[in-house]
């Protein structure tokens, strides 16, 4: 939590400080400001310095995924995490309409290629929107699907990250007209506040990531999203077409964890870094050696 | 440009919205700031032991390099998310350019003035009043406008704690790549600081127009 | 009025400030008190208004004890002016002067009569003055109005600490005379505080002199210039200016002359005398023959006057001088002739007309820096 923070700050100066990547030895990987994708960085950090004689430097708490997907286009930044739903927030022009979470990852594929950027097979879990309210709440006004919020929501103060209200397809404007549904008041902040204003009642409901340990550990429930409002947000790396072409290896390496993490294992590592305060690299290292991919 | 301008004419009722989130953090912030500083300040002005001084001003001190984000984060846990931390963040930012100016300010009065007015019989609160604080003003307002300018900037940051304001167009518009937004937010928080100042800086001016500098009747 | 008894004052520090002092201001009279810095004049002074309060001893105005009374409301009943004058620059010059009758709520019309009478009084005209701020006005102007501001609530009693000091002489001089003149119409009680001899001695009518904390003498002026009480009185007051004591030797011509002044011989054209004149900055040249006799004077109006006629000398234009003196002569006496005929100078020369020196304004007023000494350790010299 206060690490996002910080991080922002940090944006300011890694921009600042990045220098052009001119070192022909260094890959540099971009993680924005969560967890998951911070420890699954320091993974790739770790497998590409034990099998190739590359450097990594990781660059975390970059703010959101375009802030990443800028960085990529720009050079700064070589490889990153990025979620398939994000094909959605005018990128490039959709030419299809892709619904399943195949075709939007197929769709993520082409689209970004044509920005000198190569999306890798998903690790295995998604990390979705998810409306959560305090357990009792739930009980108490029978809420389990979002559609039982409509008579309850202009009552509701709604916590989010600070980009939903005015993202364009996936954001609050076209929910509201997908599901007819406006809140009281919306507190846009850090996501990494949400679990906690929600928890302490400084809001009512919040729209959490789904794969924050946060979640099941402030006791908090979801809600089924009924009317599939949400598209599909597989975690997937991704790296710089170019970056590729100048070092080969490096596409035999990020397949490597292709399938590895599913849901449950990406809540855990969540679980180690922010309820645990383990470090990312810790984390990271563990996994791998339990996996087998590193001695 | 004429597409920001119907894009600035959509969003102005958001505009509008985060303008006033903004001014109630900082306008609150900055008066509860004078509220405490400058009688701080006074207060250190009349009095002699170096060892108050050091620890108020060094308290002060502290707060003010401390990073606005971190402590904006330091505060949370003590006072939830929403405006209430923040404003609490930015009094705190508040304090020592204001308890400096006021504390300037007060020593900076000619103290033959002082000693007249003693002697002629205004007692503590007269002299106070009628004669430190008007002289003293001048310092006061400087600081306090300085202030302002600069805890206008910093409330764009309240936006990551869930108080709102103009520096939510700033970070939406970086997460969504939208950069009409990002103008939107860093062009009204520029113009706001600029609008505060010069405001301020009338009324500075025309406060310090009344009080001539005191000149020794030295003619040697 | 204003009785001291038995009054010590004695710092935390452990210094002491007033030993054992036994005072007496008389009614509607100055009393100046004198002394070098750190005599205890100016803490005898505070004592008054309570700006300072004894360690022992007690102070009475008109036979009540002050030390009984509220310091805040005694200070407005006595009118106060410092040295750096203290005007208050964010106020007018009539709000200034105004203080204390505000602070003693008298009614605004009484008030403002008051302010325009006060400023009409020391010729400041309210028309002018009343709407000015302090900085806008001269030294000598703002310490006006710091005296009228004392007067303004109509005390009985003033205290001024070396209100003067900070002036130029000129300044000081019309200061001093106007205090003068209105305590004539006024008749209050004044205790003045200097360290400056001739002020005392022109303005008060009892000067106290004081050291390291003790009343040394108290006296009218004249008394103490001829009965000092002690050494440290004959030094303070400075040598020369004991008029009529035993030691007094009257000074002569050749004390106060220039033995140097500009000389030409008489052959000299006039352009040259022009050019003399400006290199020595004089404005007259006296002419000589080689033996050094004296055979005219020509000023610089005489030489412009002739200046076209080129071939001209001093010995064409000059013109004789009238007056000499001889040495020895008393320079009383060579004053009352200069006064006498208009002269701005004077010259001195033997038996046989051999020009010895000349006396000038200038050469007076230097002899009165010798006569003036500075006084001790913070004394003021007239230039």
């Amino acid at each position: 939590m206060k690490k996002g923070l910080l991080g922002t700050m940090m944006l300011v100066l890694s921009l600042a400080l990045l220098s052009a990547c001119g070192s022909a030895n260094k890959i540099v990987i971009g993680a924005q400001t969560y967890s998951e994708v911070k420890v699954i960085a320091e993974m790739y950090k770790a497998l590409i310095e034990d099998r190739t004689d590359l450097k990594v430097q990781v660059k975390p708490d970059l703010s959101s995924s375009p802030v990443v997907i800028n960085a990529m286009k720009s050079g700064e930044v070589d490889m990153a995490t990025l979620y398939s739903g994000e094909i959605f927030n005018n990128h490039f022009e959709l030419k299809t309409e892709p619904k399943t979470r195949e075709e939007v990852v197929e769709a993520g594929r082409e689209g970004f290629a044509g920005l000198g950027i190569t999306w890798f097979e998903p690790y295995g879990f998604e990390n979705t929107y998810a409306f959560t309210v305090r357990k009792e709440v739930a009980d108490q006004l029978g809420l389990k699907t979002i559609s039982d919020l409509k008579e309850h929501a202009k009552n509701m103060k709604l916590g989010v990250d600070t980009t939903w209200l005015e993202r364009p397809n996936d954001g609050y404007k076209a929910f509201s007209q997908h599901y007819g549904i406006e809140f009281g008041q919306t507190f846009p902040m850090e996501i990494g506040l949400v679990y906690e204003a929600v928890a302490n009642k400084e809001v009512d409901i919040v729209l959490a990531y789904s794969s924050d340990a946060r979640i099941k550990e402030f006791n908090l429930v979801t809600l089924t999203d009924d009317k599939q409002f949400f598209p599909p947000y597989d975690a997937l790396p991704v790296a710089r077409t170019k970056v590729l072409e100048e070092h080969p290896e490096l596409k035999e390496i990020i397949p490597l964890l292709h399938g590895k993490i599913t849901l449950d294992k990406a809540i855990a590592l969540n679980y180690e870094v922010d309820v645990n305060k383990r470090s990312e690299r810790e984390v990271a290292l563990e996994f791998l050696r339990k996996e087998g991919l590193l001695e | 440009m004429s597409d920001f301008f119907a894009f600035l004419v959509e969003r102005f009722p958001d505009l509008l919205k985060a303008l006033q989130e903004h001014l109630i953090i900082s306008i609150t912030a900055v008066v509860l700031g004078c509220l405490a500083a400058v009688p701080l300040g006074i207060l250190l002005a009349g009095n002699r032991s170096k060892w108050l001084h050091s620890l108020v001003f060094g308290i002060a001190n502290i707060f003010q390099t401390i990073p606005s984000l971190a402590l904006l984060a330091l505060l949370i846990p003590l006072f939830g998310i929403g405006t209430k931390p923040a404003i609490i963040a930015l009094f705190l930012y508040s304090l020592l350019p204001i308890l400096r100016n006021t504390y300037a300010g007060f020593t900076s009065v000619d103290p033959g003035v002082i000693e007249s007015a003693r002697g002629m019989g205004y007692n503590k609160a007269q002299r106070l009043f009628q004669i430190q604080l008007p002289l003293a003003f001048p310092y006061i307002m400087s600081g306090i406008r300085v202030t302002t300018v600069y805890i206008i900037s910093w409330t764009t940051l309240a936006t990551l704690i869930g108080a709102g304001g103009l520096g939510q167009f700033i970070f939406s518009g970086m997460g969504v790549n939208k950069k009409e937004l990002i103008f939107l937010g860093a062009v009204s928080a520029i113009l706001l600081a600029l609008l505060a100042d010069f405001v301020l800086g009338i009324v500075e001016r025309r406060v310090s127009r009344k009080v001539k500098p005191s000149q020794s009747a030295s003619a040697v | 009025m204003i009785e001291l008894e038995q009054v010590q004052k004695r710092y935390d520090d452990g210094h002491v400030a007033l030993k054992d002092v036994n005072l007496s201001f008389k009614e509607g009279e100055i009393t100046a008190i004198i002394g070098p810095s750190g005599c205890g004049k100016t803490t005898t002074m505070k004592l008054i208004n309570r700006l300072i309060n004894p360690t022992k001893g007690k102070i009475t105005i008109q036979g009540e004890d002050i030390s009984r009374m509220d310091p805040v409301t005694l200070r407005r009943r006595i009118g106060y002016v410092i040295q750096n004058i203290g005007l208050f620059p964010h106020m007018t010059i009539a709000k200034n002067v105004a203080v204390v009758p505000n602070l003693l709520k008298w009614d605004k019309a009484k008030i403002d009569r008051r302010v325009n009478e006060l400023l009409e009084l020391v010729g400041l005209p309210p028309e002018t003055y009343a709407n000015r701020y302090p900085s806008e006005l001269s030294g000598g102007q703002q310490q006006r109005v710091g005296v009228i501001r004392a007067l303004a609530a109509d005390p009985d009693i003033i205290l001024m600490d070396e209100p003067f000091s900070a002036l130029d002489p000129i300044s000081r001089e019309q200061l001093q005379d106007e205090l003068i003149r209105l305590q004539q119409d006024l008749k209050k009680t004044i205790v003045f505080v200097t360290h400056d001899m001739d002020e005392a001695i022109k303005i008060a009518d009892t000067i106290v002199l004081m050291k390291d904390g003790e009343v040394v003498q108290v006296g009218k002026p004249e008394y103490i210039l001829r009965h000092p009480a002690n050494e440290f009185v004959v030094n303070f007051i400075g040598k020369k200016r004991l008029q009529n004591g035993p030691d007094y030797v009257p000074p002569t011509v050749d004390e106060v002359m220039v033995d140097q002044p500009v000389v030409l011989d008489p052959n000299r054209g006039l352009a040259e005398a022009i050019k003399t004149l400006e290199k020595k900055r004089v404005d007259t040249v006296l002419v000589v023959d080689r033996g050094r006799k004296l055979l005219g004077s020509a000023t610089i109006y005489n030489l412009i006057e002739h200046y076209g006629e080129e071939g001209k000398t001093l010995a064409d234009i000059m013109k004789p001088v009238a007056h000499t003196v001889s040495p020895g002569t008393p320079l009383s006496e060579a004053l009352a002739i200069m006064s006498e005929h208009h002269l701005s100078n004077l010259a001195v020369v033997s038996e046989d007309n051999r020009f010895i020196g000349l006396i000038t304004r200038g050469s007076i007023v230097r002899h009165l820096t010798e006569v003036y000494p500075p006084v001790q350790s913070g004394g003021y010299a007239y230039v």
